[in-house]
Order: structure tokens, then C-alpha cells, then sequence
């Protein structure tokens, strides 16, 4: 090399050179033999790896690499590489001379003098901080990724969506693929999007940072969810915006939940004008059905006056439409009692003998009148029960007298009877017009008589019926009929011995039926105190392997779970006096029966409502045999599933 | 030796069909008949008069006959005289509250006639004459 040539501020000897290398201290640069052993080591290797060089100097450089990566060949594999192409870059793990490891770039290069190996030149990074900070921030990408009960997503400034997470996905229904680099509208409803919200929370965020929203949103299916948002402006440190951390998560359930309590209590508020305006309404009907009657009857009873038959008989008319008026007043407002759920039970102990007699005597001149025949048969046994007189009596005064009315000749007969060990009923049987097959429907309907002019020529509400079906129910029992069209009806009450979970001696016919089989089926108890709800539930699952233990209400559902711990219960929501949110809870509250799967039937969607307070489904009304059946193989004993 | 006096009936009422009902029933019973048409009025001439037998409608002006009934029950002077409701109110739980202030009895109109001629006799006779 001629001197003379280069620039003396620019000429650097070797052993400057080799001063200038073994000083630094952030990088271990240091030289390999061609073998692989080690050559020269200078400031930052020993910072790096911990060695001195007087005692690394003439050892491989195997001892760099982690044990593992040395049996694998791993060193000779690097210095291979770097003799075919010159030099090999390599990131990983290597260990320093305590053992530690550190997260290292090296670099090595062969060094030729001429066509000769003198060897290699190897360059370390210690990196293990970078990378520390990199897999943390993969991680939290990962988790980001990963977590699903939230949508989280990443907006450039201009609000297209950067980043995607399975809870989006999950959420919203679009792949990442299908959204990466659109704009957020697309789950903005119509009415928001044409109110400019996306754009309106994206301006809100830029300028105070930060954003909370509730709303519903549109799905990839196009169906809504109830979404609670954050949207973060996020910012460099300079304050540039780079974009928007947008959070979302569903709660449509509590907003379905909400409304509903919401509903709920308009409901509440409702009935309480119903009865409140029901009370109202009976007070002003009767002020004037007062005048009428009574200034009629001081007409119709004035000895001192003469009234011709015809006259007499017209006052008569008007008295019998007065009374008429009053009856439907009074069966108006007994109805929307029950069926309000304000009727109240008084429970007493009672004769049922005592009570028919009664009730016989009542009625034994409207019979007399039509010259019908009214018996009544007393089997022994029935002497005394408890339940409500006032409305038992109510409904067989009504069961009598229809009979009486929809005969024209013949007799009406009633039977008082046990039925098994814990109930007693009454059937009135008539030999009037009976009921056609077709009409059997219309029975119990209100404002329904089968003959529409029976109503004129017999008198009658049409309501009287259906309030006898709903005080029976009331009583936990049942009314029902048998009828052929020209020989008449049957009409039987079957009521329980003892009202009142108290009182309840023991379990109901179908459960010690169900008892005395001896099989292992699964029982079903269903609560409901519509009796053909019941009969519906009973029906479907003939043959399913389940046996149904039916209870009517509330009170004496709670009691029968807690005696015989069902496989699983169906529960009606709309009961009078315990609804069936109560019974739940009740169910819920007791160890006994907390575990048992409980199956919200009702004529309103309201699942979200009662998944919260327990429940295992909701199913809605009318009940079907193939979901009754597949709710029941969900949550039921298992080897029916 | 004096003639035994008529009965005396206190009728307190606001509507004067109501009352005019009453009025000649009870002409025709030889039942004689005070009137008030408020709560007020009702309670001056109970004290005034001290009647068998008070008739008391429920919703009335100003003070009504659950309060009426609930003085009268509370001064020694009247609350020996028997009160009976005489009502339109026909809902769950009015004939309890009107026991409740010590009503005696629970008439719910529209009366009927011979019922009410019975129950009068009753209340202020002793029995059906």
C-alpha cells in the first residue's frame, strides 16, 4: 500500500484500529478462528457474556449458544452459512458465562485475506429488552385478538376500522378480512347513520378524547344489538391523532331486561288505574241502578195504587232489566278481579253437604217454575274440607242454576263425591240441550252462550262460566264437562280437600300414582294454573320418557319440587296470588331445589328476564312437542339427552 | 201512659233520589226520617237528635262516611247508635275498611226494597213487625 497516497487524517493503523473495536462497549465484536474458536474479544463482549478475554480467548464458540442449540449444530450451521454467502444474520437466545440468557443479533462474517480463511467476524447485539417489549406487545395484541365477550377495534383518523378482534367478529358477524379498511357506518342503524352519529362520537372523541354511547347497532346479519361503546382518541405523543380505540360490548340482554321491568311496571301502573277506573266505574253504575230499582219497586208495592196486569207486568220488566244490568256489573268486575289477580282467598272450613243444600234451596223455585226436578246425592265421606265458601258457593250456584236454565224439561241432578284420597268434587248433570262437539270450545268463553238466544230468553250474562272456571282454578281445582248435543250436560267441579301449602297433607293423586309405578322415569313438574295448559304439557310429553306431575298453582308447585325434587320444572309466568317470577325465585332460594332446572313458559318473549333470575330456558306459548321435548333433553337428566 | 214514639232514622246522603227512596219507604214503614246531605250536616243533627238507627252513604262532600262514622263511633254521646252503610262502594276490601271505623252493617245499592225493609225492621224494631 503506497502512503503517500492516502490522506494522513484519514490513515488509521491497526492498532488504533484494534483500540477503537476493543472500546466499544455496546457491542461484542470480536473474531473467530476458522475452527469457530475465539480469536480477539474486546469491551462489549465482555459486557455482554461476562468473560474476561484471557479466559474465553482459544475456547469454541460453542459455549455462546444455549445447550440445546449446540447439540443441535447450531454454531456450525451459522459459520457454514456464513462461508457460502459471505455472512449470516441470526437472532435468538444465547448464554452468558453466569448462565443467564439475553436475546441476541449477531452477525458473522467470514474474513478472507486473498482466496485465504483467516476466520470470522462476529458481531452481538444484546436485544433482549427490544424483544421483551415486542413480545408484550404481541401479547397484547393476542389478547386483544382473543378476548370475545368485547368488540375491540382500532379506526384510522378518518374512522376506516385497522384492527379486528375475534369479539368483533363474534359480535358483529364480519371476518377481519370483510372490514379491515371500511369505515365504522356499516353497524350504525338507518335513523343513526341519517342523523351523522358515527360521525358525530368520532368528533366528540378527537376533541375531548374520549366518548360513551348506547345504542342499537346492525350485525352483519342485519339483526340489532344493544351496544355500550367507548371510543378513545388515540394520540402520539406529539399529540398526532392516530386513530380511535373503539370498545363495544352487547347488552341486549340487559336492555331487553330493563325494558321489560320498565313494561313491567307500566303493566303494574295500568292495572292499578283498571281498578282503580273498575272501581270508579261500579260506584257511578249503581248510583243510578239505585233509583231505578228502588223507585220502581215503591211503585210496583204502593197499595194505594191500581195497576192493571199490564202495567204491573211492565214494571216487572223493567225490574228483571235492572237486575240484569246489576248481575253484569257484578260479573264484569269479579272477573277483572280474578284475572287481575285481586280476588283474595278466604279459607275456612266447610260442609260441602251444607253448602249444596244451601244452594239447592236457592234455586229450587226457579226449578219449580219450569217444573223441573232438582235432586241431590250426598256420598258419604265428603264432610268437611277447607277452601273459600264464598266461592264455592258463587260457582255452584252458577253450575245449578245453568243447568236449571238450559233444561226445559227433565231433571237437573247434583252429586257430591270423593275422588281419591285428597279431592271431592261436584258434578251437576242436566237433561237440557246439551252442547255440540263444535261448541265445546266457546264453554268457558266470556260473553259466550253456545244458543245466542238462549241469552234473550233465558237471561244470563255469558259470564257466569268462565267465572266459575277461574274460581275453580283459584281453588286449585278444576272444572270440566261432558255433553251430548239433546241429553244434556255434566258440568263437575273437582276441588282439593285442604287448600293451602299447609294444609297440603299429602302429595296429589298423579304423583302417588307415579310413586306406586315404581319406575325410574324423570319427573316433570309443571306449574301452571291454567288446567288445559297442564292437560297441553301432560299430552306432549306422552311417550317421552318423562312422567309429568302437574300442580295449579304457584304455592303447591314450590311445595311438590320440594318433595320430590323433579328432574326439571316448567313454569307458567302469569299465575294469580304467586306469579311465576316468584315461584323462581322461591325455587332458587331453597337449597332443596335451587339445582333443578327451571323452564319459563309464557305468552311474552321475555328470556333475557328469566335467564337472569335463574331460569335454564323460556319457552313461549303455546307450547310446541318438539321444543318442549328438546328443552327438556337439554337440561334433563342426562341419559335422555 | 205515652204512646211508644215512632222510630227515629237518620239518613245522611248528598243525591236526592237516594234519599227520596228512603223517604218514602219509610213513610210507608211509620219510621220517621231525619235527612242530611253531607257529612257536616249529618254529624250535627246525630248529635242533636241521638236517632235509633244512622243510614250512611260513604262518598260524600266534605267530610265523608268513613270519618262521620269513625267521630260518631268515638264521642260516648253517639256511639251507642247503630250505623250502616248504605254504599255504591262495592270493591274489595270497602266493606272492611267501613267494619274497620265500627260501621255495624254494609248495604251495598242498588238496594233491594223488601231486603232493606227487613233489615230496618230489624235495626230499629227488634225484628220484622
Amino acid at each position: 500500500m503506497d502512503a503517500g497516497k492516502q490522506e494522513p487524517t484519514m490513515t488509521v493503523g491497526a492498532d488504533q484500529f484494534r483500540l477503537l473495536v476493543e472500546s466499544v462497549s455496546d457491542y461484542a465484536i470480536f473474531m473467530l478462528e476458522p475452527s469457530g474458536r475465539v480469536a480477539t474479544w474486546n469491551k462489549g463482549a465482555r459486557n455482554l457474556k461476562g468473560y474476561e478475554a484471557k479466559e474465553i480467548i482459544g475456547s469454541a464458540y460453542e459455549r455462546f449458544f444455549l445447550p440445546e442449540d449446540a447439540a443441535a449444530g447450531k454454531p456450525r450451521r451459522l459459520l457454514d452459512r456464513a462461508l457460502a454467502e459471505g455472512h449470516v444474520e441470526d437472532e435468538g437466545w444465547r448464554m452468558r458465562k453466569d448462565g443467564t440468557r439475553f436475546w441476541a443479533l449477531a452477525v458473522i462474517t467470514a474474513i478472507y485475506d486473498g482466496d485465504h480463511l483467516v476466520g470470522f467476524g462476529k458481531v452481538t447485539r444484546d436485544l433482549t429488552e427490544r424483544k421483551r417489549a415486542e413480545d408484550q406487545r404481541r401479547q397484547f395484541e393476542m389478547l386483544v385478538k382473543s378476548v370475545t365477550d368485547y368488540a375491540i377495534l382500532m379506526l384510522d383518523p378518518t374512522g376506516k376500522i385497522s384492527s379486528w378482534n375475534k369479539g368483533a367478529q363474534q359480535l358483529k358477524g364480519y371476518t377481519e378480512r370483510e372490514v379491515i379498511g371500511q369505515p365504522m357506518h356499516r353497524f350504525y342503524t338507518p335513523e343513526d347513520l341519517a342523523a351523522h352519529r358515527p360521525e358525530a362520537l368520532l368528533a366528540i372523541a378527537e376533541r375531548e378524547g374520549h366518548v360513551e354511547d348506547e345504542g342499537w347497532r346492525v350485525r352483519k346479519d342485519g339483526t340489532r344489538f344493544w351496544a355500550d361503546v367507548v371510543l378513545t382518541a388515540v394520540r402520539e405523543d406529539d399529540g398526532t391523532l392516530v386513530g380511535f380505540a373503539k370498545i363495544t360490548r352487547d347488552l341486549t340482554e340487559r336492555k331487553l331486561a330493563e325494558d321489560l321491568a320498565a313494561r313491567t311496571l307500566q303493566l303494574q301502573i295500568a292495572n292499578k288505574l283498571k281498578s282503580e277506573l273498575l272501581a270508579n266505574i261500579s260506584h257511578e253504575l249503581r248510583t243510578p241502578l239505585n233509583s231505578i230499582i228502588g223507585y220502581t219497586q215503591l211503585v210496583a208495592t204502593d197499595d194505594t195504587l191500581t195497576l192493571d196486569d199490564l202495567n204491573a207486568g211492565n214494571l216487572q220488566i223493567v225490574l228483571r232489566n235492572a237486575r240484569h244490568l246489576l248481575a253484569l256489573i257484578n260479573e264484569v268486575l269479579d272477573l277483572s278481579k280474578i284475572e287481575a289477580g285481586q280476588a283474595v282467598i278466604h279459607l275456612e272450613p266447610v260442609d260441602p253437604a251444607q253448602t249444596l243444600h244451601a244452594v239447592l234451596t236457592t234455586c229450587r223455585p226457579q226449578a219449580d217454575e219450569k217444573g223441573i226436578a232438582l235432586s241431590l246425592e250426598i256420598e258419604a265421606g265428603v264432610e268437611l274440607v277447607v277452601t273459600d265458601e264464598t266461592k264455592l258457593r258463587q260457582i255452584l250456584l252458577n253450575l245449578v242454576t245453568n243447568a236449571i236454565k238450559f233444561t226445559d224439561q227433565g231433571q237437573v241432578d247434583v252429586r257430591l263425591m270423593q275422588v281419591g284420597e285428597t279431592r271431592w268434587g261436584v258434578c251437576v248433570d242436566d237433561t237440557g240441550s246439551g252442547i255440540a262437539p263444535e261448541h265445546r270450545e266457546l264453554v268457558f268463553q266470556e260473553f259466550r252462550q253456545v244458543d245466542a238466544s238462549h241469552t234473550r230468553r233465558q237471561g244470563g250474562t255469558g259470564l257466569g262460566l268462565a267465572i266459575s272456571r277461574k274460581l275453580a282454578g283459584l281453588l286449585e281445582g278444576t272444572l270440566t264437562f261432558e255433553s251430548e248435543l239433546g241429553r244434556g250436560s255434566s258440568f263437575c267441579l273437582e276441588l282439593p280437600r285442604q287448600l293451602g301449602i299447609a294444609a297440603e297433607p299429602a302429595l296429589p293423586p298423579l304423583v302417588a300414582a307415579a310413586s306406586a309405578g315404581g319406575t325410574n322415569e324423570p319427573i316433570v313438574v309443571a306449574i301452571d294454573d291454567d288446567p288445559e295448559a297442564l292437560r297441553l304439557v301432560v299430552e306432549n310429553l306422552k311417550g317421552s320418557g318423562f312422567r309429568v306431575v302437574t300442580a295449579s298453582s304457584g304455592e303447591s308447585g314450590v311445595h311438590l319440587a320440594q318433595t320430590i325434587r323433579p328432574a326439571i320444572i316448567t313454569l307458567d309466568v302469569m299465575m294469580p296470588r304467586q306469579d311465576g317470577w316468584m315461584v323462581l325465585r322461591r325455587l332458587k332460594a331453597d337449597a332443596a331445589t335451587a339445582d333443578i332446572p327451571v323452564v319459563m313458559v309464557s305468552f311474552l318473549e321475555n328470556r333475557g328476564l328469566a335467564i337472569q333470575l335463574g331460569a335454564s330456558e323460556s319457552l313461549m306459548k303455546p307450547i310446541d312437542r318438539p321444543a318442549l321435548l328438546a328443552t327438556l333433553g337439554r337440561f334433563g337428566p342426562k341419559e335422555l339427552a | 201512659m205515652t204512646r211508644p214514639r215512632a222510630p227515629r232514622v237518620l239518613l245522611v246522603d248528598d243525591v236526592e233520589d237516594n234519599r227520596g227512596v228512603i223517604r218514602q219507604l219509610t213513610r210507608r214503614m211509620g219510621i220517621e226520617l231525619i235527612e242530611a246531605a253531607d257529612g257536616l250536616e249529618g254529624l250535627r243533627l246525630a248529635r242533636s237528635e241521638v236517632p235509633d238507627l244512622i243510614l250512611m252513604d260513604l262518598s260524600l262532600p266534605g267530610i265523608d262516611g268513613w270519618s262521620a262514622t269513625a267521630q260518631l263511633k268515638a264521642d260516648p254521646a253517639t256511639a251507642g247508635i247503630p250505623v250502616v252503610a248504605v254504599t255504591a262502594h262495592a270493591m274489595a276490601g270497602d266493606e272492611e275498611r267501613a267494619r274497620a271505623v265500627g260501621m255495624d252493617g254494609y248495604v251495598t245499592k242498588p238496594i233491594d226494597l223488601f231486603s232493606f225493609r227487613d233489615l230496618l225492621e230489624q235495626m230499629v224494631r227488634g225484628g220484622p213487625a
